[in-house]
C-alpha cells in the first residue's frame, strides 16, 4: 500500500518538477549562505569561507541530478523529451514520414479489418447469458469431416433429444423465415424465427418489456397467435410504443398479440441473420398458408430446424458430443436414414460448422497474407531507419563520446519507431473503418437481411494497438540496437567511409526476408487467382445464360397432388407459346440456387453401399433447356406417366459409382424413401455443380415430375433475349392459367452463378491486390538497399572507372550486390511455400497448393521485379563521373 | 573521518528531526555532524534528494519559514508515519548491530 502512495507522489512530482527544482535552488542557496556565515565566524576570509562551504556541500550539479532522479520517473520525463525529439525528426523528413506511415497504415489497417471480421463472426460472445454453455446439435455424413457438418435437425429429432437426454438443461429449435408485416401497399417482408416454446428460457434472454412464451404458446398446435418483437422493430415500426403489450400487429394477414419486446441488440443466436420477430412454432400454419402445423413439425424428413442447447453444469461440450453421437447411432436401428450420418455438437452462432469453418479458414488465410504484407512494410521501415541511423552515426557517436548513455540513446531511437507505428496504427484504424464500410456495402446480395456488425469494439482496438506495438519493436529494435551499440571511435575518425561489407550484412538480411515473405504472399495470391480461373473455366455444368426460372409453391396455394400435376402439365403446354421463349421445362431443385435440396440414398443389386445423391423431379426437355449434355440413353418424354414403369436419369458420377465399367442403361436403381423406389435407368447426364462451384463431384438423380411430385416447382424457360425481359409475358401467361396463383420469384439462372462465384471473386480480388502490394513493398526494399549502397560506394565506383572498368562491369557489380540476397530470399521463400502449402488446400479448387507453374511464375515475377529494382540505381552508378567521384568529400 | 553508511542517512535524518523538532537542511547536517563528534563526513548536498524521498514516502513534511539569520528556508518536521518508521528502523538497526558485533566477537576457531 505505501508503495502506491510513493508512486503517486513521484508521479505528481514528475509533473511539478519545475517548481521542485526552483525550491531546491532556493534551499541550496540558503544552505550555502549559512555555511559561509559559519565559516566567516570561524575567522576565514570571505573567499576561503565560500570555497569551504562549496566543498562541504559537495558537487551542486550532482546534487541536482540526484534530486531530479528522486523527483519523479526519469523514464517518463525522458519519454516526453524523446517524443518531442522524434516529432521533430518526423517533421524534418516529411517524405520518409509519409512513406513509412502509409505503408504501416496499409499493413495495420488490413490486419485490423480482417480481425474485425473474425471478431464479429467467431470471437465476440453471443448476447445471451453464459454463452460458453451453449452448443448446437450437428450432423453430417460419416465419411465427412465434422467441420463440414450441418446444424439442422427435424422437429421430431429435436423433441426426442430434448425430452430424453442427460446433458442439456434445455434445448430449443427454431426456423428462420420471413413474414409480411402490415397490409396492402405498406406491407413489408420482415425476417422472423419460428421457435420452440422454451427459446428465451434456454438462451437466458429476458425480454426488455413483457414476457417470453408461456402456457399453450409453442406447446399446443395452432394456439392463440402471439409474438415477441425485436427492440429495433419496436422502435422503427411500432414507434417505441410503451403500451404495446397486449396490442395486435398484422403478420401475413393475421392479428398477432405482442407479448414482449426483446432486449436491445438481441437478434437471435445466428450472428449474421438480423431477426426482428419471434413467433411460436405452433403458429406456423398462420404464417405459411397452405401448410399444416402438424405436418410441418411431425415430418421426420423436414430437417429445417436449427437448434441451440444449454449444457448442464459440469457437462463439457465433448461429453455432450459423445452422448449425441451415441444417440444418433442408436436411431440407426429404427431408421436407416441415420446409418450414413454421424451426430455431434459444435459451438453455435454461425448457422453451421460448415459455414463457421469456411469463414474461419478464409479469414485466417487472409490474416496470414495481410500479416506478410505488414512484415514487408516493417522490413522496409527497418531498412529506412537503418539508413537513417548510419547517416546519423557521427551525431550519435559524438553523444556517446561525451558521456550519453547507450540505454538512453536506445530508448530515444525506439521512441522514434514507436511514434511512427502509432501514427501508422491510427491511420490504419481509419483505413480499417473504411474497409469495413466497403464490405458492408456489398451486403444487399442476399434475400435475407444480414446483420454484419463490424463496428470497431475494444477487441479490434486492442488488436490494432498490439499490432502497432509489435510493429514498432519489429521495425525499430534492430536499427536502434545497431545505432546504440556502435563503436563511436571509427565513426568519429573516418566520416567518409561509412561502407564496408559488414555494414551491409544487416540490410541484406532484410532483403532476404523481404524476398522470402513477398514470395509467400505472391504464391498464395496467385494460387487463389488461378483457382478462381479454374472454377470459372470448369463452369457450373449447365448453360446459365438465357435461362429464366419462375418459382411457385403449389402446396401453399391450395393445390392437391392431382390438381398440381394438371397445372404443371398446363404450364408445359402454354409456356413455349410465350413470345421469346424457345424451350420450357420444370425442375424441383435448381443447381447453385437457394432452393431446398432433397437427398436420397441410391443402391443397386450387388452394391451394398448406397450413394447419397441429390434428387429432383424434372419435366421432359430439362436437359435441353438447361444446356446439360445427355451422355447416353434418352430424355424423359410423354410415355413416362404416373402409371408407367418408374424411370430415372442419373449423372455420370453416380453411374460410375454404381456400375463401374458397365452400361448403366436398363439397370435398376433403388431409391430409398421415395415413391416408386425401384427405377429403371433410362439416361445418363453430364456431371455438374449443384451446391457450390468448388464442390467435389456428387451423385444426382432426376425423376420425371409425373412420377415424383413436388408441390414446390420451378418453371424453366430458355429465352431468345435477356431472360428477365420475358418475365412479364410469363407472368401474364401464368395468370391466364390461374389468376390467383402467386409467383414466389422470377430469376435469371445467371444470377445464381454470379452469387456462387462471388466469394471466390472477392477472395481473388483481395488476395490479388495484397500480392501486388507485397511485390511493390519488396521492390521498394531492394531499390532502397541498392541505391543506398550505390551512394556509399560512389567513390569506389569512381576509382574503378578511372582504372578502366566498363559501364557493364559497374552495372553487373551493383546489380549482383542487390540480387544475391534476393535470390537467397527466393530460395527460403520457396522452401517456406512448399512447407506452408497444405494450409491453403481447403480453399483451392482444381489446383494443387504446390502447383509448379504457380511457384515458378511467382519466382520469375519476383526475380524480374528484383532485377528492375536493382537495375535503376545500378544505371545511376554506371553514369558516375570518375573525376567528380574522386573529388567527392 | 567515516563516510555515511549506505542506507543510514534516512535513519539519521528521521532521528534528528524526532529529537530536535523542525529543522532546515543546514540544521540537520550540522546536527548530524555534531552528534558524531565531527567524526562523520557528510556530503551535505546528498541530504536534499534524501529529504525529497522521505517526503514522498510521507515520513516528513516540508514547510517554508524563516531561518535564524532571517532568510527564507525550508523546515522539515517528522510525521506520525515517520515516527513509526523510525521506531521500526531503529529496532532493526539495533538488532543488526548486535548480530554484527556478536559475530565479530566470536573468537577464532570456535
Amino acid at each position: 500500500m505505501p508503495q502506491i502512495r510513493v508512486w503517486l507522489s513521484r508521479l505528481r512530482d514528475t509533473f511539478r518538477r519545475g517548481r521542485l527544482e526552483q525550491d531546491l535552488q532556493a534551499e541550496l542557496e540558503a544552505h550555502l549562505q549559512l555555511l559561509i556565515e559559519e565559516n566567516l565566524r570561524r575567522g576565514l576570509t570571505l573567499k576561503e569561507a565560500r570555497y569551504a562551504a562549496l566543498r562541504s556541500l559537495g558537487g551542486i550539479e550532482q546534487t541536482r541530478e540526484a534530486f531530479r532522479d528522486q523527483a519523479g520517473f526519469r523514464w517518463l520525463r525522458s519519454l516526453g523529451q524523446d517524443l518531442r525529439y522524434a516529432l521533430r525528426l518526423l517533421r524534418r523528413n516529411p517524405g520518409f514520414t509519409v512513406v513509412a506511415v502509409l505503408s504501416l497504415a496499409l499493413g495495420i489497417g488490413a490486419n485490423s479489418a480482417v480481425f474485425s471480421i473474425l471478431n464479429f463472426a467467431i470471437l465476440r460472445p453471443l448476447p445471451v447469458s453464459h454463452p460458453e454453455q451453449l452448443v448446437t446439435v450437428t450432423h453430417g455424413r460419416k465419411t465427412g469431416s465434422p467441420d463440414q457438418y450441418d446444424a439442422n435437425i427435424s422437429y421430431p429429432q429435436y423433441l426426442a433429444i430434448r425430452d430424453h437426454n442427460p446433458v442439456f438443461s434445455g434445448l430449443t429449435a427454431f426456423w428462420a423465415a420471413g413474414v409480411i408485416y402490415g397490409r396492402g401497399a405498406h406491407s413489408q417482408s420482415v425476417p422472423d424465427y419460428e421457435v420452440s416454446a422454451d427459446y428465451f428460457d434456454v438462451l437466458g434472454v429476458r425480454p426488455f418489456l413483457g414476457r417470453a412464451f408461456s402456457g399453450n404458446e409453442g406447446r399446443v398446435l395452432d394456439s392463440d397467435p402471439v409474438v415477441v418483437v425485436g427492440y429495433n422493430f419496436w422502435k422503427t415500426f411500432l414507434g417505441g410504443d410503451p403500451h404495446i403489450l397486449g396490442k395486435t400487429i398484422p403478420l401475413s394477414g393475421h392479428p398477432f398479440t405482442v407479448i414482449g419486446v426483446a432486449p436491445q441488440g438481441f437478434i437471435g443466436t445466428e450472428r449474421i441473420l438480423a431477426v426482428d420477430l419471434w413467433v411460436p412454432i405452433t403458429n406456423h400454419a398462420l404464417l405459411n398458408p397452405g401448410s399444416r402445423t402438424a405436418d410441418w413439425i411431425s415430418n421426420q424428413h423436414n430437417r429445417s430446424f436449427w437448434n441451440v442447447g444449454r449444457l448442464k453444469p459440469g457437462i463439457s461440450p465433448a461429453s455432450a458430443g459423445a452422448w449425441v453421437e451415441n444417440w444418433g447411432a442408436s436411431q440407426a436401428a429404427q431408421d436407416p436414414s441415420y446409418r450414413e450420418l454421424r451426430y455431434g455438437v459444435a459451438p453455435p452462432g454461425l448457422l453451421s460448422p460448415a459455414l463457421r469453418s469456411a469463414v474461419s479458414a478464409f479469414t485466417l488465410m487472409l490474416m496470414g497474407v495481410v500479416s506478410l504484407v505488414l512484415l514487408l512494410a516493417c522490413a522496409n521501415i527497418a531498412n529506412l531507419l537503418l539508413a537513417r541511423g548510419l547517416e546519423r552515426r557521427r551525431e550519435l557517436a559524438i553523444r556517446l563520446a561525451i558521456g550519453g548513455s547507450r540505454a538512453r540513446l536506445f530508448q530515444q531511437l525506439l521512441t522514434h519507431s514507436l511514434l511512427l507505428s502509432f501514427l501508422g496504427g491510427a491511420a490504419g484504424l481509419l483505413l480499417a473503418f473504411w474497409l469495413d464500410r466497403l464490405l458492408l456495402s456489398l451486403r444487399p446480395l442476399f434475400d435475407f437481411p444480414l446483420a454484419l456488425d463490424l463496428s470497431l469494439d475494444w477487441r479490434t482496438l486492442g488488436f490494432a494497438v498490439l499490432v502497432s506495438l509489435l510493429t514498432a519493436v519489429l521495425c525499430g529494435l534492430i536499427p536502434a540496437l545497431q545505432a546504440a551499440h556502435a563503436d563511436p571511435a571509427p565513426a568519429l575518425k573516418s566520416p567518409a567511409s561509412l561502407g564496408g561489407p559488414r555494414r551491409y550484412a544487416l540490410k541484406h538480411s532484410l532483403v532476404v526476408a523481404q524476398a522470402a515473405l513477398s514470395l509467400l504472399a505472391l504464391v498464395a495470391a496467385m494460387l487463389m487467382v488461378r483457382s478462381l480461373w479454374r472454377v470459372q473455366a470448369a463452369g457450373p455444368g449447365f448453360d446459365a445464360g438465357h435461362v429464366l426460372a419462375v418459382s411457385f409453391d403449389l402446396g401453399q396455394q391450395g393445390y392437391s397432388e392431382t390438381s398440381g400435376r394438371q397445372f404443371q402439365a398446363a404450364l408445359l403446354r402454354e409456356a413455349p407459346q410465350v413470345p421469346g421463349v424457345q424451350r420450357a421445362s420444370l425442375a424441383g431443385y435448381l443447381p447453385l440456387s437457394d432452393t431446398d435440396e432433397s437427398d436420397t440414398e441410391v443402391q443397386t443389386a450387388g452394391r451394398p453401399k448406397p450413394v447419397v445423391s441429390i434428387i429432383t423431379p424434372i419435366a421432359p426437355g430439362y436437359f435441353q433447356t438447361m444446356g446439360i449434355r445427355l451422355l447416353a440413353g434418352r430424355d424423359f418424354d410423354s410415355t413416362d406417366r404416373e402409371s408407367s414403369t418408374s424411370v430415372v436419369i442419373v449423372n455420370r458420377y453416380l453411374a460410375h459409382e454404381l456400375w463401374p465399367g458397365q452400361d448403366p442403361i436398363g439397370k435398376i436403381a433403388h431409391l430409398n424413401g421415395t415413391p416408386g423406389q425401384d427405377c429403371r435407368v433410362v439416361g445418363v447426364a453430364a456431371n455438374g455443380k449443384y451446391e457450390t462451384l468448388g464442390e467435389d463431384a456428387t451423385g444426382f438423380v432426376y425423376r420425371p415430375a409425373t412420377q415424383y411430385y413436388w408441390p414446390h416447382i420451378n418453371l424453366l424457360l430458355r429465352t431468345a433475349g435477356a431472360p428477365l425481359a420475358s418475365s412479364d409475358a410469363v407472368r401474364r401467361m401464368v395468370s391466364t392459367l390461374d389468376p390467383n396463383l402467386a409467383i414466389s420469384g422470377t430469376r435469371a439462372m445467371d444470377d445464381f452463378v454470379s452469387v456462387a462465384l462471388l466469394p471466390a471473386r472477392l477472395a481473388a480480388l483481395l488476395l490479388g491486390s495484397l500480392g501486388l502490394l507485397a511485390l511493390a513493398l519488396a521492390a521498394i526494399g531492394i531499390y532502397g538497399v541498392v541505391s543506398y549502397a550505390v551512394n556509399q560506394r560512389t567513390r569506389e565506383i569512381g576509382i574503378r572507372m578511372a582504372l578502366g572498368a566498363e559501364t557493364v562491369n559497374v552495372l553487373l557489380l551493383v546489380v549482383r550486390q542487390g540480387i544475391t540476397p534476393a535470390l537467397l530470399g527466393l530460395g527460403i521463400g520457396f522452401a517456406a511455400a512448399l512447407a506452408a502449402a497444405g494450409a491453403l488446400s481447403a480453399l483451392l479448387y482444381g489446383i494443387q497448393p504446390r502447383d509448379p507453374v504457380t511457384l515458378a511464375s511467382s519466382m520469375a515475377l519476383l526475380l524480374l521485379v528484383a532485377l528492375l529494382a536493382a537495375y535503376v540505381p545500378a544505371r545511376r552508378a554506371a553514369r558516375v563521373d570518375p573525376s567528380a567521384a574522386l573529388r567527392w568529400e | 573521518m567515516a563516510e555515511v553508511l549506505q542506507g543510514t542517512l534516512d535513519l539519521m535524518v528521521l532521528k534528528t528531526l524526532e529529537s530536535m523538532g523542525p529543522l532546515h537542511g543546514y540544521g540537520i547536517a550540522r546536527r548530524i555532524e555534531q552528534v558524531s563528534g565531527d567524526l562523520l563526513h557528510l556530503n551535505q548536498g546528498t541530504l536534499y534528494p534524501a529529504l525529497l524521498r522521505l517526503q514522498q514516502r510521507g515520513w516528513i513534511t516540508g514547510r517554508w519559514g524563516t531561518s535564524e539569520n532571517n532568510r527564507r528556508a525550508r523546515f522539515y518536521g517528522i510525521t506520525r508515519a515517520g515516527r513509526k518508521q523510525l521506531a521500526a528502523e531503529a529496532a532493526d538497526w539495533e538488532r543488526m548491530a548486535a548480530i554484527i558485533s556478536r559475530l565479530l566477537q566470536t573468537p577464532q576457531g570456535a
